[in-house]
């Protein structure tokens, strides 16, 4: 992790204390520290049921017998440990600018925070060449990637991810979604098994309005592709064209996977990590 | 062949054209590709042509106005150079000095030699103005015109030999000016002259420094060889000399600048053959030429000689003082010479006609003597010191080589019979020539030149560069032939019996005259042109030649500079254009 991510990380620390992931909707798990949707071992009462057959006389509540001689059946919370996992882009298009990684990196780091804070259990993964969980999640300033200098998108490597999410958990993915393949099999990777999924895609704002012109050999951050152009402005509208259709493309595809798609610019995320848009789609609180 | 030459009165305005190259760059620099690193390239189109293949620099991308600003330029620096038309007749001569000096062979191991690359040189500037009248000055020992034409292709290499010993090539350009007066002049040698070079001369010097090991001095005598060797690097090298027949004579190791002295002794078996003197270095040599000559055996036969009987006493007895102990000098019943007194009788032989005066008539004075200092009896004479008894009335015939005032004291004729006679005015007992270095001197010139009226060369070994001058004995013989190493042949016609030759190559000639035949060797040595070390390079052109100037003919500049201007007005109307339309 060079300086810059790791003054950004702190910096975005420094902004998100306190702050917690906001997981309302929380049903699943055993012997957590929340309370599920669901009835479960739980200490905490929660209503009270008729006794149906095949209750657990154990848990009929007498003293409403003995009141009213009707037999009611005590229900107590279910306890869940939530669990919460972070996918950080690692690839090299997430630094074709230092502010992007940085904003990236912070972005992963406050929702590790938050999810520390609000006693999620945490896991957090480094897309890079390959899928690697980071074994110091709780603490974002000693994670060990954040290079970005993969040349693999995120893509290509959830193709071969054989799995490892925790289950029925929030998962997050931090990345710019800039790879031309399929957006489908990513998504339903990344959202099988998940209680909810946001994806966060950030995007410089050279990336959405392209400023270049003239004679310009532009070089691919990962492939290394090059490609020499005199970009006039028929060209500079052909992009956008295109860009707008990519983006089409991945939020209809979120919305098949009842993915929330967050995208921010980072330009006005960073450095002043305007989180509004986080408290206003739900995540943090 | 065509009937005009086009030429460039400033060629060096030609090199202005590369100015195109900073045009380009300053093209090339504002259109240059920005290098821009972006996140996903599959979102920008695709161009027609891809960079993973073919050329990176696509010319196509310079805009028209590059190749217009580039034709511009090349159209003005073409009309500054000045071309011209000129007819075939009136293009300025070009005469080339051509160093014939055997330094224009030495090269690097695999390397090319001066005169090699001289002759590439050459062609090229003759294949430029085809048609040109071309002078071929050779600069050997003495400067001498070789061709006079105007082919494209003449063949000079026949007689640049390289193989002479000096070049005269100051000698060689005036012979040059004189042949042919505001001509063009190019010298093709292997370092820079020693001597201001005019303005209507140019330069093609192509030499390298180079080490060389040379045999500087060879001479044969009747029984040893001396031979000189030079270490002209600068480096300490060994030398080894072989005698062929003979063998090895001796090796040494020369530091840098060392002569050293062979003296070697002829076998027996070799004293009547010619034997080949080899200098070899242990490390390559760059000029091998000079390392190796041809000796031919010297016999120098004693002059026969009388003494007649109406010679004075006093004369006998000088004269037997000074020829007892002469080698050159033996007394014969078949005389080459007689000495006698003034009225010997003449016959086949020369005479030497002493007149020793009568008694009391002869006279001294301090008067200084004078002598024709360019005779061969008269060579290096002392004439201080000498006390000079002679009959002041006495006139000599012929032509007076010593004298006092009036009184001619020595005189030669050439008779009739093309014999000699020599008058001598000397008084011996009232003189001390016997007791000067004047006597033996003055007998060793004689035998010299008597020995030179003898049939053939006097002697048989010469260094590149002498004359060779020699009587034959028949007097019916109307051409001497020269075989000469090489195989090739050249006849010279006899003058009086006497032929002079001049500029034999190197190597062992034969010489054939009527029933008589000689041989001689000429060996090409010289220290100064062994020196390879201040062979270098330098090249100039001729900065004015008069004929250029002064010939009529048909200047083409304005054409370009027309061409130039029309370039550029149709570069201002496509600018124009474009600014109109960035307007809009």
């Amino acid at each position: 992790m060079n300086g810059f991510c790791r003054n950004a990380i702190a910096a975005a620390l420094a902004r998100g204390e306190g702050l917690e992931l906001a997981a309302d909707r929380l049903s699943a798990g055993f012997d957590g520290r929340r309370t599920g949707r669901r009835s479960g071992n739980a200490l905490e009462f929660s209503e009270y049921r008729e006794y149906q057959a095949g209750d657990d006389l154990r848990r009929l509540d007498w003293g409403v017998y003995a009141r009213s001689g009707q037999l009611m059946v005590k229900r107590y919370s279910e306890e869940v440990d939530p669990r919460c996992d972070i996918v950080l882009d690692d690839s090299a298009s997430m630094a074709v600018r230092e502010e992007k990684a940085a904003a990236a990196a912070g972005v992963a780091a406050l929702l590790a925070q938050s999810a520390v804070n609000a006693g999620f259990s945490l896991a957090v993964w480094h897309c890079g060449e390959k899928l690697e969980k980071e074994e110091r999640a709780p603490f974002p300033l000693e994670w060990s990637h954040c290079d970005f200098a993969a040349e693999t998108s995120p893509g290509e490597v959830f193709d071969s991810f054989a799995g490892g999410f925790q289950f029925r958990g929030i998962r997050f993915a931090v990345t710019d979604l800039l790879w031309a393949e399929e957006p489908r099999r990513f998504l339903r990777r990344l959202a099988d098994g998940a209680l909810r999924t946001v994806v966060i895609q950030l995007l410089t704002r050279e990336e959405q309005f392209p400023s270049v012109s003239g004679n310009v050999s532009l070089i691919d951050a990962e492939s290394g592709e090059e490609r020499e152009l005199m970009v006039d402005e028929s060209i500079l509208a052909r992009y956008r064209e295109r860009f707008v259709r990519h983006q089409e493309l991945w939020s209809r595809a979120a919305g098949e996977f009842g993915i929330r798609l967050i995208r921010l610019t980072v330009e006005e995320f960073y450095p002043s990590w305007d989180l509004r848009e986080l408290f206003r789609c739900g995540v943090l609180k | 062949m065509s009937e005009w030459i086009t030429s460039f009165e400033h060629p060096a305005f030609l090199w202005a054209g590369a100015a195109v190259l900073p045009l380009l760059a300053l093209y090339w620099f504002f259109r240059r590709s920005n290098v821009t690193r972006v996140s996903a390239i599959f979102l920008w189109e695709r161009p027609e042509t891809m960079p993973e293949s073919g050329a990176r620099w696509q010319l196509r991308r310079l805009p028209l106005s590059f190749f217009l600003e580039a034709l511009a330029l090349l159209l003005l620096a073409f009309a500054a150079a000045s071309p011209f038309r000129m007819a075939r007749e009136a293009y300025p001569v070009l005469a080339v000095v051509l160093d014939n000096s055997y330094s224009m062979r030495a090269a690097p191991p695999g390397g090319v030699s001066p005169r090699e690359r001289g002759a590439e040189e050459l062609r090229k500037r003759l294949a430029r103005h085809p048609g040109r009248r071309v002078l071929l000055i050779l600069a050997g020992n003495e400067p001498r015109l070789c061709s006079d034409t105007r082919e494209e292709n003449p063949d000079f290499e026949k007689f640049w030999t390289a193989d002479e010993p000096a070049a005269d090539l100051a000698g060689a350009l005036a012979l040059a000016r004189m042949r042919s007066a505001g001509c063009e002049l190019l010298v093709l040698t292997d370092r820079r002259p020693d001597f201001p070079l005019a303005e209507d001369t140019g330069c093609f010097a192509a030499g390298t420094p180079l080490g060389n090991t040379a045999l500087v001095n060879v001479r044969r005598g009747a029984e040893t060889i001396l031979a000189e060797a030079l270490n002209a690097s600068s480096r300490p090298r060994r030398v080894q000399l072989e005698l062929n027949p003979g063998g090895t004579a001796g090796t040494v190791e020369l530091s840098p600048g060392e002569r050293y002295k062979f003296v070697c002794r002829i076998p027996d078996s070799a004293l009547a053959r010619e034997i080949s003197v080899t200098l070899r270095t242990e490390e390559g040599d760059p000029l091998p030429f000079d390392n190796r000559v041809v000796l031919l055996p010297e016999s120098r036969e004693p002059v026969r000689y009388a003494v007649a009987a109406d010679l004075p006493e006093p004369a006998v007895r000088e004269l037997d003082a000074v020829l007892a102990g002469n080698p050159d000098f033996v007394r014969s019943d078949d005389p080459e010479l007689v000495f006698g007194g003034p009225g010997l009788a003449a016959g086949n032989h020369h005479r030497f006609l002493w007149n020793t005066g009568r008694a009391g008539q002869g006279s001294w004075s301090r008067e200084p003597i004078s002598a024709r200092p360019d005779r061969v009896l008269t060579r290096g004479l002392a004439l201080r010191d000498l006390r000079w008894s002679a009959d002041p009335q006495l006139r000599l015939p012929g032509e007076v080589l010593l004298r006092r005032g009036e009184t001619p004291l020595l005189s030669f004729r050439r008779r009739i019979d093309d014999r000699s006679d020599l008058f001598l005015n000397l008084d011996p007992e009232r003189s001390n020539l016997s007791r000067r270095p004047f006597w033996p001197a003055f007998f060793w010139n004689v035998a010299e030149y008597l020995r030179a009226e003898r049939p053939g060369p006097g002697l048989h070994n010469f260094r590149s560069g002498d004359l060779i001058a020699f009587r034959i004995a028949d007097p019916a013989v109307r051409e001497v032939r020269v075989i000469c190493p090489d195989g090739s042949e050249r006849s010279v016609v006899p003058f009086r019996r006497r032929v002079l030759l001049a500029d034999l190559p190197p190597g062992v000639s034969r010489i054939e005259a009527g029933e008589e035949a000689w041989s001689v060797s000429v060996l090409p040595l010289s220290a100064v042109e062994s020196q390879l070390e201040g062979a270098g390079v330098f090249r100039c052109e001729p900065r004015r030649v008069a004929q250029m100037a002064e010939n009529p003919r048909t200047p083409l500049g304005w054409i370009a500079l027309l061409l130039a201007a029309a370039v550029l007005a149709l570069h201002q109307c496509l600018l124009g254009r474009k600014r109109e339309e960035a307007a809009k």
